[in-house]
């Protein structure tokens, strides 16, 4: 048996970040795309993790990255909720389309 | 570990500043409390400046080379403190209270501001990727909340989800873009990753990817979609900043992770910014001539300038550095005098269409002298300050052979005296509907007043005293 390598993880993360990519373009729902954009921050630090583990393992800074991405996630997560809820208390839908006042 | 914090004591002045007028708006509710957390940011963010100026700028590092400061760090510094200082300015607690701006939360908004701009003055000191990606969160998060502040207006709320979603996808590309780069260096010390960086396939796509986050952080043109929706949207003191001080740190942060990390791969960086730069001006320019709403206008036109600023970016050597630096510098002023009227205008009568402002010389001269001068420095009308920062821009762009860059600029330059004229029409030409100006004679609070002083006086004299090129020159040349 073979265990999963370097190449399986940065394949895993790139499929994550087409993922959350496509979903950004195409969800309508902002919860979608709040969970979208946090998909792409997860590629980002599971990249980070793979390459401090099977490549750079006397450094640090890999392994510590990822937590700073989880800790800023969460507090963009907190800002971004707290506008969707705003936003939703006024319109009583969560679809970015609907009766827009700025004009795009 | 002393020396380290005196190091970086500017960044943990702003920061305990940001946390005193935090602690101002939580202490006591309502007015008074308002003027006392403006008068303490106002003080703070003067001896902060004041502080910058007079302490050597030489080069010195700390934390073990992670962060770095010299002569350009603190040119950005100042820069980003004077446009804290002039736009806390222009958000005075007035007697009257308005929609406008957030009156009733002054200190916590000011706050957020604060918080922002140490963010910025940490971005241009950094030398390692965490804390390049911190202190860039740092700048975002808060402005986010600046941006959705006015509570009762849902135009804002609508604005900061644009805001809220497009930086953090830039933030997420941005950092897949880091994480390859890691892979390829090992290193997140920036001069390291600077030594070691090739220009195999996968690291040009990670610099593509880091190229799309930082464009979104500069609405550099494929990536601007946010910045109109979210300059309108935003309270106007807010846009002012957003244009000015954020769009400076988007330049710093290009400069840190694109210009830095394209070290092989030359040509393909001249062209790639110079078509970046292309885009950037002339769609900014194209869609600004049919906006009506002033905040709108000015969007676009903050999008075009720094199409223009991109221009500087595309020239890798000194003199590049030094136009993009002095434009930056000449812009901040020029935009400001335009804001500071837009926001008085909205804050006393409410209006933000360019058709109420037919008139408007009659019923105000001098705000309307002010606005016409701003209008012309962003426009590049010699002798004022714009015409010397796009002169040197397009003498930079010159000497590096990119001669279909400066013609570029120069169209784009006839187009946008075009739609800046158009802002002096109704204010000096047209005449007002019914004969009656809507907009009533107004009168200007003391702070508005300096701040137009002080803006109106840089617009004039920046472009012809010398001494405002040499600082951006000497600061430029030692690098970041």
């Amino acid at each position: 048996m073979n265990s999963p390598g370097l190449e399986h993880y940065l394949i895993f993360a790139a499929l994550l970040f087409c993922i959350g990519l496509y979903g950004i373009v195409t969800r309508r729902n902002l919860i979608g795309m709040l969970m979208s954009v946090e998909i792409i921050l997860n590629a980002a630090a599971l990249n980070f993790v793979a390459f401090h583990r099977f490549k750079f393992g006397g450094d640090v800074a890999g392994a510590m990255f990822p937590l700073f991405i989880i800790a800023i996630a969460a507090a963009e997560a907190a800002v971004a909720l707290a506008i969707i809820l705003a936003l939703f208390r006024r319109k009583r839908n969560l679809d970015v389309l609907s009766d827009n006042l700025l004009k795009n | 570990m002393l020396e380290n914090i005196l190091t970086i004591g500017n960044e943990l002045g702003l920061i305990i500043l940001a946390l005193t007028v935090l602690a101002i708006g939580f202490l006591r509710k309502h007015s008074a409390a308002g003027y006392l957390g403006w008068s303490v940011a106002v003080a703070g963010l003067a001896l902060l400046s004041a502080w910058l100026f007079i302490s050597p700028a030489i080069d010195k590092a700390a934390f073990g080379g992670v962060y770095q400061t010299g002569p350009a760090p603190v040119f950005f510094k100042q820069l980003f403190i004077w446009a804290a200082l002039l736009i806390t300015m222009l958000s005075y607690p007035g007697k009257q209270s308005s929609n406008v701006l957030p009156y009733r939360h002054i200190s916590e908004y000011l706050g957020l501001m604060l918080f922002s701009v140490s963010g910025m003055c940490l971005l241009v000191s950094a030398q390692e990727l965490v804390m390049l990606y911190v202190s860039l969160e740092l700048i975002t998060i808060p402005v986010i909340m600046l941006v959705a502040f006015n509570r009762n207006d849902p135009r804002s709320h609508e604005a900061g989800m644009k805001y809220v979603f497009f930086s953090a996808l830039s933030s997420g590309l941005l950092l897949y873009g880091f994480s390859w780069v890691y892979g390829l260096t090992g290193s997140t010390l920036l001069p390291e990753i600077r030594d070691i960086i090739d220009s195999s396939p996968i690291a040009v796509t990670a610099l593509v990817l880091i190229m799309a986050g930082v464009g979104f952080k500069l609405a550099a043109v494929p990536f601007h979609l946010w910045a109109p929706d979210t300059y309108e949207g935003a309270p106007v003191t807010i846009t002012a900043f957003l244009s000015v001080a954020s769009k400076a740190a988007g330049f710093v942060l290009f400069y840190k992770v694109v210009e830095g990390f394209f070290v092989d791969t030359a040509v393909t960086y001249i062209t790639l910014t110079g078509v970046l730069a292309t885009l950037t001006m002339t769609i900014g320019n194209l869609v600004a001539m049919h906006q009506r709403n002033m905040k709108r206008f000015l969007a676009y036109s903050s999008i075009a300038q720094a199409g223009y600023v991109m221009i500087g970016l595309s020239q890798p050597e000194l003199l590049g550095k030094t136009a993009v630096m002095y434009y930056l510098l000449v812009y901040l002023f020029s935009n400001l005098a335009a804001f500071g009227i837009v926001t008085l205008v909205a804050l006393r009568s409410g209006r933000e269409d360019m058709r109420d402002y037919a008139g408007f010389s009659i019923t105000n001269p001098k705000l309307a002298l002010v606005m016409m001068l701003s209008m012309f420095s962003l426009a590049g009308i010699p002798p004022l300050a714009g015409f010397m920062g796009k002169f040197i821009l397009f003498a930079a762009a010159a000497q590096a052979g990119l001669y279909w860059l400066v013609f570029a600029g120069t169209v784009n330059a006839i187009i946008a005296l075009y739609y800046y004229l158009i802002v002096v029409k109704w204010m000096y030409i047209m005449k007002p509907e019914n004969g009656k100006p809507r907009i009533g004679p107004i009168t200007t609070p003391a702070p508005h007043a300096i701040v137009l002083a002080v803006t109106t006086l840089a617009i004039l004299l920046v472009g012809i005293l010398p001494i405002f090129l040499e600082w951006a020159k000497s600061c430029a040349a030692g690098g970041f």
